[in-house]
């Protein structure tokens, strides 16, 4: 009371002001006048900021008085109309809202009043034209008579039958709300609002499906096209609402309980008699269809006819706009059109029979089935798997990723529903079938696309550390990797289907076996599905804890999954060997390449089933494996690693050197077989990647095979690939040896320099104070001695007054002389004969024979005409000097028999060539020490006369005399040549480390002068004191 | 007055003294001045019989100096007979020259090299002796006297003949210093007074356009390796004495035009020659040679000035490792003088960015050169005042070892080393 007391004084004044406009003469009254919009737009605001339900009817009446008086006057403009509505919107929300305030009667005069407001004509032409906001502030009034009607205890019979006059009204104000729904798709606050309006009315206040039945075609048709609208006009969260007010509407209208739905099927020929006897009495039947029987006066609207005639319309309208929706690929629509299928599926299961397939495609689709009612419509379902296997190529091909993954959810459903297992049999036959037409169409031109390794050597550095395994993936051959990665998951899920059912095995047997005469695509095809289905076998460790109760069926199932494996295993090994005879000498292709992979994650996904059980059948796969390593595929690599990685977790503790190492002696065989078979091409690459992997141990396993390759040389020096190959794998080995033996650069020349003597002005070229002070000390040493004997000779011979000649006499007096030379002959001598046996390399003796026989067989191919060969040799010789000089003996005899021959390589014309060919005489210089300095000497000689690099720069000083003076490149050299140039300057530079004591210093001017204009003129001074004298010569006098 | 004709047959006799020799030189120089006439004939006999004495006739190679400047006053005297005067003394010589192979042969044997060896025969060697035994040996001293006074415009006309005669002189290998040496003072004459003597003489034949270099290089090379003990050591100096300026002027001669280059070839025999070769092999062994090769050595730096840096440390090594080191360094005073005068010639004539380089090296040798001197008592006051000297002069290059060489001095040993007065 005390609310309507200040309610009243506070919008009696505003009341007053509108009622002398209200009550104006007709003649008077402006419908479009200013001064009524603002006082209706007073009393608006208002009543907009009391409470819902705060007030009472009376204030109501009050306030409608001068509304009342508006609404007789002949013509009202649109504005003035919306704001009136917007009144009566609040009078009901805060007057006439709860039960008991809004009496039925004044109900029944206001609901005709609103809708004419709204609308004035039937047809809602006008409608059109008015604003959005004028169309709100009717749905707000609608909304809100219906919200105020169903407080109310007579909500339900409001709009029965028994009441006729509303029922015009009642369907107007439907079209109305429709009418809005369908003409404003951008605005989504009105028709959030229609929505509700529509919920209400049909859930709370009609709720007589007989009554709504008669506004179903209207609804279901302005519902579907706004559902079918193109593109995305209509905002996700409208088509939600949208479906959730159809649903109501559909299970007011078509409830199996209300309707009584009974399904009459013909189980028995003698109810035709019956039936002929019903049809005598002239109603119409149907067999295996749904009929009302609820009805049977044929007093009511919603009868076995109507049934027919509407569900086969809300079929057509339910296939038109599901796909849209299904298209849209919105989250929150997928969930509320699962919700709305299954709600049809629950409620109306039997009335809207006919559109059980479109239903149950669509949660097929969705891959959803929150009530779980697919199990109830096996039969159906199976239809729709049917025809989506029939399609299974279309879908692989054009990579219809989600076709395929609501297939798997069907199937799912079906074989967890389904005791019969045929279904998934028809699905592994389609499967198999629809990927070798994928992966190879007949009509397609088939290109054989060879895998050539970009470098020249082989890229075999594996990080395991960080390779994660479960990211590799094998992408089929002309599919997309996302298309792979869903059909292997979908693989992967029948196979657990197949696992449920126990029929793996049986599976993947027949699977296999079939295969004994078809090509190899279809092989390697049927070796994905097996190896995916048998992936499945993983979850292992569960299912044997769900068996430990049935010790029986354990057993049982543990022999199956090892026969299942050990099947696909040899199939492997055959596939294997297969493609390995194809690839010899042909190269990889593309379908190589899957092929290949294939088997390779076969291997791993059985290791991971089979796990310890693995182990005796590795020794058949391991070179396999290690074989993919060295592949020049990338893919393969990759796989192989994953796969290796796998195998080493399992059964070495994460230890690839170790799995290597356990199984050497099987790729040994392995090895030496290929070998005989004259299967040569893939050795090296495999004893390379074998070497990095587990080290040098296992080429002391492999030295029949080195000795083979040795020989093989000698048969096929022709061949430069094979030989190249070879090479290759010599640098690995020679690296490894290095690795294991040597620990690092210092060691050699620590051994080294035991032997090797210097050239060298020492101990002048002295460089500090103390260099001086030793000569002095040697000086003085020396005169020790000789004091010593003076004093000897002193005490003999007093007379003796000169030192000097003392020891002069000393001197000649010594009879002995020759006797003391010949014993130092026969100590050195001696020396010679301990120092020529003793072994002193850390390099074992069969290792360093190693060394030697690869440096003589690269000495003889020098000349080989194959440029790649040459370089990859003189790389291999490069890298063995510092090795072998830690036996001097034995390397200055190699020194001196491969000299000549890596000479004519620096005085090659190829550049390419020369390059390594001086890095490799620059170790040879720089281990041998002044063994090899005549050599040296006789090797400038010969650049200056034979070396076409050397003409690139000006090797004669004096004629500098009438050019420019600055020393620097006079020209640009391409990258060949100057890379060559600078290996030569660092030769050259090392010999002259050894040497400078023998050349004159004309001829050391000339060869400085050359190393100045490649080298950095610093990086020369600092060699030695005569370099840098020379040096400066150069550059200030010249 | 004494004829002329009377002096010719004096100056032919066979017993004619040096001391008559010279007597007659003087007195013909005496006569022309009282203006007395003189036949062209008459003047060229005269010129003949005494160029025939210009050089001794004995193992020594000694140049008369009286005879040539006798020679020298009478063609100035007649300078408008030069002309007539040498075609008649070259026709004399030119049966004289020893001829014993063909052009084809000779073509031969540049292709060679000049090998001497290869040439070896019986038939050459009763060759070489005929000529001998003809007086063929009298024939050098006058192709010496001819070859000082051929005018430059002349030498293009007559190179057809000089060559060969020298070669064939050179390629002797019965007598190395009464013939084959002779053939070297003949080459150098050739060198130093007629390619040399003009100087405005571009527009007459050089050398260096005669592509004989290589050939002449060669055999005087060859010579440079005649060393005890395969050659007594006073011949060896007689060789060198010879063959050392010959190939300095040949060098000079080839690159008059080219500098650099001409240094580079003095590099070239610098190390190989002289630091590799002589000084190793004759260290003290052969006194006379070493002390030769470091005068000459000392020479050479002065030619190359700067230049020379490039030696720097190989020559510290050889007077390190063959001379001062050397146990019986101290008993050749001389020797001692000479060490540090290369040492001294060395830093002046390097730069000093150098010299501070090697002042380690430098500074030992001094050092060792005083410590042995003073402990085995062969220092005396001129080596004292050289040492003193010697390092007065490294120490100006800004060497900066003042701490260093305070330390020494404090020992007792060096002390008298470093008081300078």
């Amino acid at each position: 009371m005390n609310s309507d007391t200040n309610a009243f004084k506070d919008i009696r004044i505003s009341c007053v002001e509108l009622s002398r406009i209200a009550f104006l003469p007709t003649e008077s009254f402006d419908p479009n006048s200013l001064t009524l919009l603002a006082c209706l737009k007073k009393v608006e605001e208002k009543l907009s900021a009391y409470e819902d339900d705060s007030l009472s009817p009376k204030f109501a009446d009050y306030v409608f008085v001068p509304i009342a008086s508006l609404l007789k006057q002949p013509a009202l403009g649109e504005s003035q109309t919306e704001y009136v509505l917007l009144i009566i919107f609040h009078l009901l929300r805060t007057c006439w809202s709860s039960n008991g305030k809004f009496s039925e009667q004044l109900g029944q005069q206001l609901f005709p009043l609103i809708t004419f407001l709204v609308s004035s004509d039937k047809d809602n032409q006008k409608l059109i034209t008015r604003s959005d906001e004028f169309k709100y502030a009717g749905c707000l009034v609608l909304h809100q008579f219906f919200k105020s009607v169903r407080s109310q205890r007579y909500h339900k019979e409001f709009f029965s039958n028994s009441k006729p006059n509303l029922l015009p009204a009642l369907g107007h104000s439907v079209t109305i709300l429709l009418k809005i729904l369908e003409q404003s798709p951008q605005n989504n606050e009105l028709q959030f609002k229609a929505l509700a309006s529509l919920e209400v009315l049909f859930q709370d206040i009609i709720s007589d499906g007989e009554m709504l039945s008669f506004i179903l075609p209207g609804n279901v048709s302005v519902f579907a096209k706004i559902l079918t609208k193109p593109g995305r006009q209509i905002h996700y969260k409208v088509c939600v609402r949208t479906l959730e007010v159809l649903a109501k509407l559909l299970v007011l209208v078509y409830d199996d309980f209300s309707l009584d739905i009974k399904v009459n099927k013909l189980t028995d020929i003698r109810e035709l008699s019956d039936t002929k006897l019903k049809h005598e009495i002239n109603q119409s039947f149907m067999f295996n269809g749904p009929i009302v029987l609820l009805r049977t006066d044929g007093k009511t609207h919603r009868d076995t006819s109507w049934l027919t005639a509407t569900s086969g319309q809300i079929n057509i309208a339910l296939e038109a706009f599901i796909p849209k929706l299904l298209k849209r690929n919105n989250e929150s629509i997928d969930e509320a059109l699962a919700t709305f299928v299954s709600i049809l599926l629950t409620r109306c299961e039997n009335s809207l029979n006919n559109c059980e397939k479109v239903l149950v495609s669509t949660l097929v689709h969705l891959e959803r089935d929150p009530m779980s009612k697919l199990p109830s419509h096996l039969v159906k379902l199976k239809e729709v798997v049917n025809e989506d296997l029939h399609k299974l190529s279309d879908i692989i091909r054009f990579e219809n990723a989600d076709r395929l993954s609501s297939l798997s959810f069907a199937i799912t459903i079906l074989e967890k529903n389904n005791e019969r297992d045929t279904m998934i049999n028809e699905v592994v036959r389609c499967l198999f079938e629809s990927l070798n037409e994928s992966i190879e169409p007949p009509s397609l031109i088939n290109h054989k696309e060879r895998i050539i390794e970009q470098s020249s050597q082989l890229t075999t550095t594996v990080n395991f550390e960080n390779l994660e395994s479960t990211n590799a993936l094998i992408a089929l051959p002309r599919l997309s990797e996302d298309m792979s990665l869903k059909l292997k998951k979908f693989t992967y899920h029948m196979g657990s289907l197949l696992l449920e059912r126990h029929i793996l095995n049986d599976v993947v047997t027949e699977l296999i076996s079939e295969q004994v005469d078809s090509p190899r695509t279809q092989k390697i095809v049927a070796l994905w599905l097996s190896t995916n289905f048998i992936k499945a076998m993983e979850k292992q460790p569960k299912e044997e804890e769900v068996y430990l109760q049935f010790e029986s069926d354990a057993n049982y199932s543990s022999s199956m999954v090892e026969e299942v494996c050990l099947i696909v295993l040899e199939f492997c090994n055959e596939l294997s060997q297969d493609i390995s005879m194809e690839i010899e000498g042909k190269g990889i292709k593309k379908s190589d390449e899957f092929a290949v992979c294939t088997v390779l994650f076969s291997i791993e996904t059985i290791c991971a089933v089979m796990r310890e059980e693995f182990q005796p059948e590795l020794i058949d796969y391991i070179y396999t494996v290690v074989d993919a390593l060295a592949s020049p595929s990338e893919a393969i690599r990759y796989v192989s690693q994953s796969c290796a990685l796998r195998i080493a977790d399992t059964l070495y503790h994460g230890s690839i050197p170790n799995m290597i190492l356990s199984n050497v002696d099987y790729l040994v065989e392995s090895i030496s077989s290929r070998l005989n078979s004259g299967m040569t091409e893939r050795v090296s690459q495999i004893l390379m990647v074998i070497c990095q992997l587990a080290g040098y141990e296992t080429i002391e396993n492999f030295k029949d095979v080195i000795e083979t390759i040795f020989k093989l040389l000698d048969y096929y020096h022709g061949y430069s690939d094979l030989c190249l190959q070879f090479f290759q794998l010599f640098k690995i080995i020679i690296l490894e040896m290095k690795k294991k033996y040597i620990n690092d650069d210092e060691m050699i020349l620590k051994i080294a320099n035991q032997h090797i003597s210097q050239s060298t002005f020492s101990p002048w070229g002295m460089t500090d104070f103390q260099q001086v002070l030793n000569i002095l000390d040697k000086e003085t040493q020396v005169k020790d001695d000789i004091t010593d004997e003076n004093d000897v000779d002193f005490l003999k011979d007093d007379n003796e007054p000169s030192n000097f000649q003392e020891y002069f006499d000393s001197k000649l007096r010594e009879p002995d002389s020759d006797d003391d030379e010949e014993e130092r002959e026969e100590e050195v001598e001696g020396s010679s004969k301990e120092y020529t046996d003793q072994w002193t390399s850390p390099i074992p003796s069969d290792s360093y024979k190693i060394l030697l026989q690869i440096l003589g067989y690269g000495e003889r191919l020098l000349t080989h005409p194959s440029k790649r060969l040459r370089v990859q040799i003189l790389i291999v010789m490069r890298l063995i000097f510092p090795l072998l000089s830690t036996q001097h003996n034995l390397l200055i005899r190699e020194v001196a028999s491969t000299w000549d021959s890596i000479i004519q390589c620096v005085l090659c014309s190829d550049y390419s060539i020369v390059q390594p060919a001086c890095s490799c005489v620059e170790q040879m210089i720089k281990y041998s020490g002044d063994f090899v300095a005549k050599r040296f000497i006789e090797l400038w000689q010969k650049l200056c006369q034979d070396s076409f690099i050397l003409k690139e720069l000006r090797i004669d000083p004096t004629v500098h005399n009438h050019e420019k003076k600055s020393i620097s490149k006079h020209v640009k050299f391409p990258p060949v040549t100057e890379n060559a140039l600078v290996s030569m300057v660092h030769m050259v530079l090392e010999g002259v480390k050894i040497t400078e004591y023998l050349i004159s210093e004309a001829v050391l001017e000339q060869i400085i002068y050359c190393c100045i204009q490649v080298v950095p003129v610093e990086k020369i001074s600092s060699m030695s004191l005569i370099v840098g004298d020379i040096v400066w010569k150069i550059r200030n006098i010249n | 007055m004494t004829a002329v004709t009377d002096i010719i047959d004096e100056l032919n006799d066979s017993s004619l003294s040096s001391t008559r020799l010279r007597e007659l030189c003087l007195q013909l120089r005496k006569k022309t001045d009282t203006g007395c006439a003189i036949t062209v004939s008459d003047e060229v006999n005269l010129i003949e019989s005494l160029s025939y004495h210009s050089i001794s006739p004995g193992v020594d190679i000694q140049i008369n100096t009286d005879v040539l400047q006798t020679i020298d006053y009478y063609f100035q005297r007649n300078k408008s007979e030069h002309d007539e005067i040498m075609c008649v003394l070259i026709s004399k010589l030119q049966p004289l020259l020893l001829k014993r192979k063909s052009n084809f042969e000779l073509k031969e044997q540049r292709n060679l090299g000049l090998k001497p060896t290869l040439g070896m025969s019986l038939k050459e060697d009763n060759l070489m002796q005929a000529w001998v035994s003809q007086g063929g040996l009298k024939g050098i001293p006058l192709f010496y006297v001819i070859l000082l006074h051929l005018k430059r415009r002349d030498i293009s006309t007559n190179l057809s003949w000089i060559i060969p005669g020298i070669l064939n002189i050179l390629d002797d290998t019965t007598d190395i210093r009464r013939i084959k040496l002779r053939g070297v003072l003949l080459l150098q004459t050739l060198l130093n007074h007629t390619f040399m003597n003009e100087t405005n003489d571009s527009k007459w034949i050089q050398f260096s356009s005669t592509g004989l270099f290589p050939l002449f290089e060669k055999t005087l090379i060859n010579m440079c390796y005649f060393l005890p003990p395969s050659y007594n050591a006073d011949e060896t100096i007689a060789i060198w004495r010879v063959v050392f300026p010959t190939i300095q002027s040949l060098y000079k001669v080839e690159f008059l035009d080219n500098y650099t280059k001409y240094q580079y070839h003095l590099e070239k025999f610098m190390s190989e020659i002289i630091l590799q070769n002589i000084i190793p092999r004759a260290s003290l062994a052969y006194e006379n040679l070493t002390l030769y090769a470091l005068e000459c050595t000392m020479n050479i730096l002065r030619l190359q000035r700067e230049g020379s840096v490039v030696h720097l440390q190989r020559l510290i090594f050889v007077l390190g490792e063959y001379i001062v080191r050397n146990p019986f360094y101290t008993t050749f005073p001389k020797l001692i003088s000479k060490t540090l005068s290369v040492v001294s010639t060395l830093i002046k004539v390097c730069p000093n960015e150098r010299i501070v380089a090697h002042r380690f090296d430098i500074l030992s040798l001094i050092l060792v050169t005083y410590d042995k001197c003073s402990q085995e008592d062969a220092l005396n006051e001129s080596i004292l005042q050289q040492c003193k000297e010697t390092i007065s002069w490294l120490l100006n290059c800004d060497c900066a070892m003042g701490e260093q060489l305070s330390t020494l001095s404090k020992q007792p040993r060096f002390q008298l080393l470093f008081e300078f007065s």
